[in-house]
């Protein structure tokens, strides 16, 4: 399946430099947030540039979060799960045995990006002197990976023991 | 460290994130627990407890709708009742400004996610050690 609107962006309001260092300190706070919260291995896979003939990941919880830096340049961070993966992630965390995604549980994906969020907003302000105002990560109600219009977005798939994840930067 | 019979009142507007604090809570020995989804309703239940035989610990969040903790933190410490409960406020910012605003308004300590079952223990028996040398 192909997702309709992931075309090839080149629009990037953001230098080749600047996205490095976002998608760095994405990476890096992803790794860490799950490495702490949930106290399992992460690794991360081959980062790929979001294009029109990439294969769609199997994904079908997700979560979006805006952020605007204090210079007015917009990106967006994005989580998205299979079943499977975050099942077994929930159930390892909270405690509890999944065998569905709940109102109990799919919040989980929004918690946890919201976390790496914090750790971005810190390490972006400590390591690029950019000051990022706050915003509210919310599960997209979609079926489809959406990257952010007229940017440049990447697809970084990571891996946990329950399954793969996926992390779309657009920016 | 505080008795494991401590009931504890967790405020966090995310349900899994009260998950996951009970969960590392629970790892540390704690079994007593009350929950609430914003600063309003921890408070209506911290006021209800009061009456009952108490909370003795509380853990919130700092970012939540209709009333944040910070503004749930003011709310205890303007009450007489509530003065010396150990309070503990969780969140995703590490800026100094909000650390420096918690603690004038009477924070006991701060945690910031992610965090491990290890760094709570940690933070509550510096809470504990706090909170026992004030009395």
């Amino acid at each position: 399946m192909q997702t309709p609107d992931m075309k090839p962006k080149n629009t990037s309001s953001a230098s080749p430099e600047i996205f490095k260092m976002v998608a760095k300190v994405f990476v890096e706070s992803t790794l860490y947030v799950f490495k702490i919260q949930s106290n399992l291995d992460i690794s991360v896979g081959s980062i790929s540039k979001v294009v029109d003939t990439n294969p769609a990941p199997d994904a079908s919880l997700f979560a979006k979060i805006l952020v605007k830096s204090e210079s007015g340049m917009e990106a967006q961070l994005l989580l998205g799960f299979s079943k499977d993966t975050f099942l077994g992630l929930a159930s390892h965390v909270l405690g509890t045995e999944f065998s569905e995604i709940t109102d109990e549980n799919k919040d989980l994906v929004t918690e946890f990006l919201n976390m790496i969020y914090g750790v971005m907003k810190s390490k972006l302000k400590d390591e690029g002197g950019f000051a990022v105002k706050m915003a509210i990560p919310e599960v997209a109600g979609v079926e489809v990976l959406s990257p952010l219009p007229n940017t440049t977005s990447i697809l970084i798939p990571f891996k946990l023991q329950y399954g793969e994840f996926v992390g779309l930067l657009s920016l | 460290m505080f008795d494991k019979t401590t009931k504890i009142l967790v405020a966090d507007d995310m349900l899994t994130m009260r998950g996951i604090i009970k969960k590392n809570l629970s790892t540390l020995g704690f079994t007593s627990f009350v929950e609430a989804k914003d600063g309003q309703e921890a408070w209506e239940k911290l006021e209800k407890a009061a009456a009952e035989g108490a909370v003795q610990l509380v853990l919130s969040d700092w970012n939540m709708p209709n009333m944040s903790g910070l503004d749930f933190l003011k709310k205890v410490r303007s009450d007489d009742r509530f003065k010396g409960l150990p309070f503990l406020l969780i969140t995703a910012e590490s800026e100094q400004s909000q650390i420096v605003e918690a603690i004038k308004a009477g924070v006991t300590h701060y945690i910031v996610k992610p965090f491990t079952a290890e760094t709570l223990k940690e933070k509550l028996e510096a809470a504990h050690a706090k909170f026992s040398g004030s009395k």
